[in-house]
Order: C-alpha cells, then sequence, then structure tokens
C-alpha cells in the first residue's frame, strides 16, 4: 500500500478526497459537498485542505489549471492505484470482520 | 467574517498559505457553519505549524543563530591574532627606528589590529545568508560576546552585562530602523543610521563599562574614541591607562560586531519566507 497508511488521524478524510476524485476532477466546494453525501458529514476546509495538500504531496493527486476562479483537482494514476489498493484492503478486512460477526 | 477568514488564514505557514490560501478563504466564505470551519481551519493550521517544526525546517534557523553566536568568538579570535602581528611589527619596527617609535605609537597597535577584524566583519556580513531578519542578528551577537568579555576581564560580571547588554539593545533598534529602510531601498541612509548609531551604541556600552572602572563621567564618555583609536589615555584624566587596560578587548569587540551588524542590515536581503516542503518531508 503506497501512501494512505502514513496519514495517521488524516487517513480518512485524505481517502474521503480520493473517492470523491474517482468520480473525475472537483475543485474544494464540490469535493465537501460530494464527501457530505457520502459520509453525511460536511468535511471544514482546514481538514479538507490538509488531506488535499498531503495527497498533492505524495502526487496521488494534482492540481489542474483554474475554472471559474476555482482549481480543480484530479487523480494521478499513482493516486488510482493507491485507491484501489486501500478499497480493497479495507474490503477484504469488512469482509472478515462481518464474517465473523455472523459466526458469533 | 472576512477580517476573521484572514485572521485563521494567517494562522497557516506561508507555503501553505501561499498555496492553499485563496481556496480555503472561498469556502469559509461560502461556509454554511461559519464558526464550526473557522474552528476548523484555525486547528488545522496550528497542526500545520507543529508539523513544520522538524529539524530539516529548523536547520538554516540553528545554523544562522550558532553562526551569530560564534561570530563575536571569532571575531575575538581574528583581533588577537592581528594584535600580536601587529605588536611584532612595531617591535621590529622599534628595533630598526629605535627613539621615534615611542610606547606612545604603541597604543596605536588595537586600533590598527581592530580596523581588519572591522572590514572583514563587514565582508563577512555581506555573504551571510539569514533565514530571518537582519534585525534579530545583534541579539544573537550580543549572546556571543557576553561569555567572551566575561572570560577576557575580571571586573565582575555586572557592569560587562551591562555595557553588552546596552551594546545589544540599542543596536537592536538600529538594525530594525536600518533593515526597514534596506526594504524600502533607502540604503544609504541605513548604512548612516548604522555607522553613527553604531559609534553611539559602542560609546554608550564602553562608557557603562569604564564608568564602573573610573567613577568618572569625563573619562567614561572619552572612554571609548581614546581606546579605540589609540589616543593618550592621560586626555581623559587616566594618565596610567588604568581604564583603557580594563576595557580589554571590549571597544574592539563591540567595534566588529557593530561593523557585521550593520553589514547584515544593510547588504543582505533578509528571506522571511519559510521553504516549501518537500514530499519527502511532508510523509
Amino acid at each position: 500500500m503506497s501512501g494512505l497508511t502514513e496519514f495517521g488521524r488524516f487517513s480518512e478524510p485524505a481517502l474521503l478526497v480520493l473517492v470523491s476524485l474517482a468520480e473525475g476532477p472537483k475543485h474544494g466546494y464540490a469535493m465537501q459537498d460530494d464527501i457530505a453525501a457520502i459520509t453525511g458529514d460536511r468535511p471544514g476546509p482546514g481538514t479538507l485542505y490538509g488531506a488535499i495538500r498531503r495527497l498533492e504531496d505524495l502526487a496521488l493527486i494534482e492540481a489542474l489549471p483554474e475554472r471559474e476562479r476555482r482549481k480543480p483537482y484530479q487523480l494521478t494514476a499513482a493516486g488510482r492505484a493507491a485507491l484501489q489498493a486501500e478499497l480493497s484492503r479495507m474490503r477484504a478486512v469488512a469482509g472478515t470482520g462481518l464474517r465473523r460477526l455472523a459466526l458469533s | 467574517m472576512n477580517r476573521a477568514v484572514r485572521l485563521v488564514i494567517a494562522l497557516y505557514p506561508r507555503h501553505f498559505r501561499d498555496r492553499y490560501g485563496p481556496e480555503i478563504a472561498d469556502l469559509l466564505s461560502h461556509s454554511r457553519r461559519p464558526l464550526r470551519d473557522l474552528a476548523d481551519v484555525a486547528r488545522c493550521a496550528l497542526a500545520e505549524r507543529v508539523r513544520a517544526l522538524t529539524y530539516a525546517r529548523l536547520r538554516p534557523y540553528v545554523h544562522a543563530t550558532t553562526g551569530l553566536i560564534a561570530a563575536p568568538v571569532a571575531f575575538a579570535g581574528a583581533f588577537l591574532v592581528f594584535y600580536t602581528l601587529c605588536a611584532w611589527l612595531f617591535a621590529a619596527g622599534a628595533a630598526v627606528a629605535g627613539a621615534s617609535l615611542t610606547a606612545g605609537s604603541a597604543r596605536l597597535v588595537p586600533a590598527l589590529a581592530a580596523l581588519p577584524v572591522a572590514a572583514g566583519a563587514v565582508w563577512l556580513a555581506g555573504h551571510a545568508r539569514l533565514p530571518f531578519t537582519s534585525a534579530l542578528a545583534p541579539a544573537g551577537l550580543t549572546l556571543g560576546a557576553l561569555p567572551v568579555m566575561l572570560l577576557v576581564t575580571d571586573l565582575g560580571s555586572w557592569p560587562v552585562t551591562a555595557a553588552v547588554g546596552a551594546w545589544g539593545l540599542t543596536t537592536c533598534a538600529l538594525s530594525t530602523v536600518a533593515t526597514a529602510q534596506t526594504r524600502r531601498g533607502h540604503r544609504r541612509r541605513a548604512v548612516l543610521t548604522m555607522a553613527f548609531g553604531g559609534l553611539l551604541a559602542c560609546e554608550l556600552a564602553v562608557a557603562a563599562y569604564s564608568l564602573t572602572v573610573s567613577g568618572s563621567m569625563g573619562t567614561a564618555v572619552a572612554a571609548y574614541p581614546v581606546t579605540s583609536l589609540g589616543i593618550d589615555p592621560s586626555l581623559m584624566g587616566d594618565p596610567t591607562g588604568r581604564v583603557a587596560d580594563a576595557m580589554a578587548i571590549l571597544p574592539a569587540l563591540l567595534t566588529a560586531c557593530t561593523a557585521y551588524a550593520l553589514g547584515l542590515a544593510t547588504t543582505t536581503r533578509p528571506d522571511t519566507s519559510t521553504p516549501a516542503p518537500t514530499p519527502q518531508e511532508a510523509t
């Protein structure tokens, strides 16, 4: 797994940003709306841009030229691969957990 | 609201602010829960600040501060080397010229030795790159000069601390003014401020120190020009040279430190920006 496991307490916002961008390029405001729709909780601007900064530094996402005075971001190939790996890992963990719960 | 947004964004390190500040401000200005979002931004800004406090980021500051504290030690060492050299030359000259080189001429030796050290200090300052404003440089120089002076004098710590502290405070104020003038493009004015103000700072410090030795205000006022220029000490009512001897290297050291502070405030361009982190540092 490259990247996300090193995020510590920022891993969830970073993961949600990646999931949001998996749909296509989005600027900050659109990401907030999308994440709010997914989780029911709108991330604050500080939390969101903290995650964006870390993901950009790791080259998992990249900024696109400004459109309508807002800067959109998109997943890079490395970001897509990292998200794929992380979601697969989570699916495996969730599957195992659910199976064990069903047994108990 | 706008002021609050600017305030919380100002909490971020500069590189972060430059990169994401406008986008965060945009989100805050359209926020549905402004108080919660302001608190979130403030918390994350402080977290970024803490994260920025790695040794890699602090290294330039540590190196610059160490350099400033070590500079007076280097100036003192250089002064002693030049002093020895000048004394040898004087002795050689006296051996050749005989009586024409009197003991009075020997008073010029410290003054002659201080000149290349002060010139070297200005040259050195022109090549220094401080990561913080040059106005803070005298504080570091004071920290370096104080132990040197405590080591070479035996008058007790308070007179030395008072003298060097007075020099530090005055030169800090002067450097602040000169740095601001340099930033506004008034370099000549900055040089004049530092040159005349620096002489005044040295005069103040040496006077404070010599007052504890002589107890005479007249002697104290004349002590800096007399000791630093090699003038006959009897002119300031000190025919035995007791005050000049008690000064030790104080006038030369403060002159070199003033020259260095002058050079820093007028020849370097302070870069106060924090370097952006590399991806490796970010992890």
